[in-house]
């Protein structure tokens, strides 16, 4: 095809442009594209680069053609996914409903293929489940994502047969349906192995009883299977407290440490962190009687090491993943008409990575003890 | 009925004809949705494939193209590679079934690759799967010690069935062994069973990384601790007559009234110790495949299993996201408990 002489007129950049200024073939561009496993990966890199860099698009009179085509129908297209969040997970995420970098994953898998997202918070503004049904009926949406909700809420009433639906983190939430979640079998898991590593012998779980509920006492199980092959002298019960306010809970925490000689706290509650007050030069002094100083006392290692206190160590959980992964998970279920409770729910879990940080210091027990014996 | 070159293009009118249905109906059921009767859908199924009714690519693309702005690339073709016969083991079937049914669905063409069979090894097998244009990939559950499979998993979007023992480590699906033995766990102390124990073995907790034991470990540490029983681990190898010796000497000593193994076989075992089921102690299968045998226990959806790990494949295709990625996701299917005679309720009247 003979393309017209662009003298003057800004024209459209084509295959055949990108294909001469990375010097291929223009079918090699076409095959790059679709990634056809016959382009060696970093001609595929070159290739996509130039087309980012020239701005080539697919041709925009196809596109045109299609807008036409689709300018006959008078609906307009309406958001497609619905995220439900709930309004009384606030104390979960700082103030937010929901996590942003879970949300953030699930925009990422949505917008490249145009699919429209409504955020929709159950219990704000007086909405309630049965209103929400209706406007997502109207409105024609069939996906839904729901995003963490507190045990509050043990099933909401929306006409079930009528959605795909995925959800995140919420097991206790009914239906029984797919769940997409961080892998916090896994995180406890790991965390334990990273601190016998660093020599502690003494690692206490600490967790709210909601938490576990909400997770499948996720935690908990993976605690106690890494247990299972350590001696009876180096297995710390758990504790399970009771969602307080922090003060509370420091307290809780500082005397089952006490009771338990424990060199080493790993905990999903990051809420200690957040109280100005008690943060020092060294880590943070709990206020309570006598006081307990992190990590001069006892270490601390999260199982959700927050972002913005690098001074944590822990496990740092793939919300952003867990998102994608949950988006991805309801484009099929949406494609497929599997709507309604499955009769096998599955539930997809992501893994962690451990972070270091000054709460968790390596052990120096032995070298202490060499020093002692040389003096 | 053959197609011959002139005759125009099959479509949904006519299969609406053939089978006295709307048009609407007939897109309708062959996407199964859910306001379709089965068994009209059957019907309209039968009749497309009678007929030779194929979704025209033209039209699929340009749909596509209206409803999601962008046109659809042609779809790839997918392989589903085992490592020993399918016709072997049942539970591959039923994988394989539901990875064939999803893959339907989701417009792919799925094709079986067996590496036991003939000339495949790894090397012809990569060669084999760029000839075809393959750069998706389902493991399918490998038997250990048979074929093993060497690929450049850059090339390609992997998911593995079951098989966490070997090579890539990568998005996986399997049934939720850690939820089911949770649920037998349950079941059998509604039944009234006090001290249950857990057996198997330790080369398959291994492969599963334990799965089962945490399970365990978390059910029992909600019962009052005169009723907890130590699990049981069956040695690497260990031949039949050993693991029998084992689980009879383990259940004595501990008393224990109600045994959870994931060995489909575990009626005979018990016999072979000199046990009598259910009346010296009960127990429940921890995966029911085949027959039940008068067991009662845990029947995995296999099914779901293949749907599953067609859906994340295709998912990973569609992203673009080839070799192994650094934080892999797990998927883990929900069984089902089903009663048998191994598991009655228990005779409160002979507890003195």
């Amino acid at each position: 095809m003979k393309r017209l002489p662009t003298s003057g007129l800004k024209r459209y950049p084509t295959m055949s442009d990108v294909a001469i200024a990375v010097g291929v073939h223009p079918t090699t561009v076409s095959l790059a594209l679709r990634s056809h496993p016959s382009i060696p990966l970093v001609t595929r890199t070159r290739i996509l680069n130039a087309v980012r860099e020239i701005g080539y698009i697919r041709d925009p009179l196809l596109d045109a053609f299609n807008f036409h085509r689709c300018s006959k129908h008078t609906s307009k297209q309406s958001p497609s996914i619905a995220f439900i969040a709930d309004a009384n997970s606030a104390p979960f995420f700082d103030g937010a409903a929901y996590h942003p970098l879970v949300y953030e994953g699930v925009r990422a898998v949505a917008d490249p293929q145009h699919l429209s997202l409504e955020v929709f918070e159950l219990g704000k503004n007086g909405l309630t489940p049965s209103r929400l049904n209706t406007i997502l009926s109207s409105r024609g949406i069939t996906g839904i994502l729901l995003s963490t909700f507190t045990l509050a809420t043990q099933d909401i009433e929306l006409d079930w047969r009528n959605f795909s639906t995925v959800k995140i983190e919420s097991h206790h939430l009914l239906p029984q349906i797919d769940v997409v979640s961080n892998d916090q079998c896994q995180a406890a898991r790991l965390c334990m192995r990273k601190l016998r590593e660093f020599g502690y012998r003494r690692i206490g779980l600490a967790t709210a009883l909601d938490d576990e509920s909400r997770l499948q006492d996720n935690f908990g199980s993976g605690f106690l299977v890494e247990q299972a092959d350590l001696p009876e002298a180096e297995c710390v019960p758990p504790l399970l407290f009771k969602r307080a306010g922090v003060a509370e809970v420091a307290a809780r925490l500082a005397e089952w440490v006490k009771e338990n000689d424990v060199d080493v706290i790993m905990t999903n509650w990051n809420e200690f962190f957040r109280e100005a007050s008690w943060l020092t030069a060294e880590g943070i002094r709990f206020p309570t009687h006598p006081p307990l100083h992190i990590p001069r006392d006892v270490a601390f290692a999260s199982l959700d090491a927050p972002a913005d206190r690098p001074q944590v160590a822990g496990i740092v959980q793939n919300h952003r993943l867990v998102g994608m992964r949950a988006m991805e998970h309801l484009e099929v279920l949406v494609k497929t008409y599997q709507r309604g409770a499955p009769a096998n729910p599955s539930g997809t879990y992501v893994p962690g990575f451990w972070r270091d940080g000054a709460t968790v210091p390596k052990k120096t027990v032995r070298r202490a003890r060499v020093q002692g014996a040389s003096l | 009925m053959p197609i011959t070159e002139r005759q125009p293009r099959v479509t949904i009118k006519d299969v609406a004809l053939a089978a006295g249905v709307h048009f609407t109906t007939v897109s309708l059921a062959l996407r199964h949705h859910p306001s379709i009767p089965a068994s009209t859908r059957e019907r309209i199924e039968t009749e497309a494939k009678r007929i030779g009714y194929a979704p025209n690519p033209v039209f699929a693309a340009l749909t596509h193209f209206r409803v999601h702005g962008r046109v659809r690339a042609t779809p790839p073709r997918v392989a589903y590679i085992i490592n020993h016969p399918l016709e072997k083991y049942q539970h591959e079937q039923s994988f394989w079934a539901g990875a064939k049914e999803q893959a339907e669905m989701l417009g792919y063409d799925l094709e079986l690759i067996s590496v036991s069979q003939g000339h495949h090894d790894s090397k012809s097998l990569a060669r084999y799967l760029r000839a075809q244009n393959i750069t998706g990939i389902i493991i399918g559950a490998f038997e250990p010690g048979l074929a093993e499979l060497k690929l450049d998993w850059r090339d390609y979007a992997i998911v593995k069935i079951d098989s966490l023992h070997m090579e890539p480590q990568t998005t996986s699906v399997s049934n939720d062994q850690r939820q089911d033995v949770r649920m037998a766990f349950r079941e059998m102390r509604a039944r009234g069973y006090r001290r249950i124990g857990l057996a198997v073995g330790r080369a398959s907790e291994e492969s599963i990384q334990f799965r089962y034991t945490a399970g365990y470990l978390i059910e029992r540490s909600s019962i009052p601790l005169e009723d907890h029983v130590p699990e049981l681990h069956f040695p690497h190898q260990a031949p039949w007559g050993k693991v029998s010796e084992l689980i009879g000497n383990w259940i004595r000593k501990h008393k224990i009234e109600a045994v959870l193994c994931n060995w489909s076989s575990l009626g005979q075992l018990l016999t072979d110790a000199g046990l009598r089921v259910p009346k010296d102690v009960a127990c429940a299968c921890l995966c029911l495949t085949g027959e039940s045998n008068g067991l009662a226990g845990i029947r995995p959806n296999l099914h779901m299993v293949g749907v599953k790990a067609v859906s994340l494949l295709t998912s990973q295709l569609k992203q673009d996201s080839r070799g192994v990625a650094a934080f892999a996701s797990n998927t883990y299917v929900r069984s089902r408990w089903q009663d048998g005679p191994s598991a009655p309720q228990k005779i409160f009247a002979t507890v003195s």
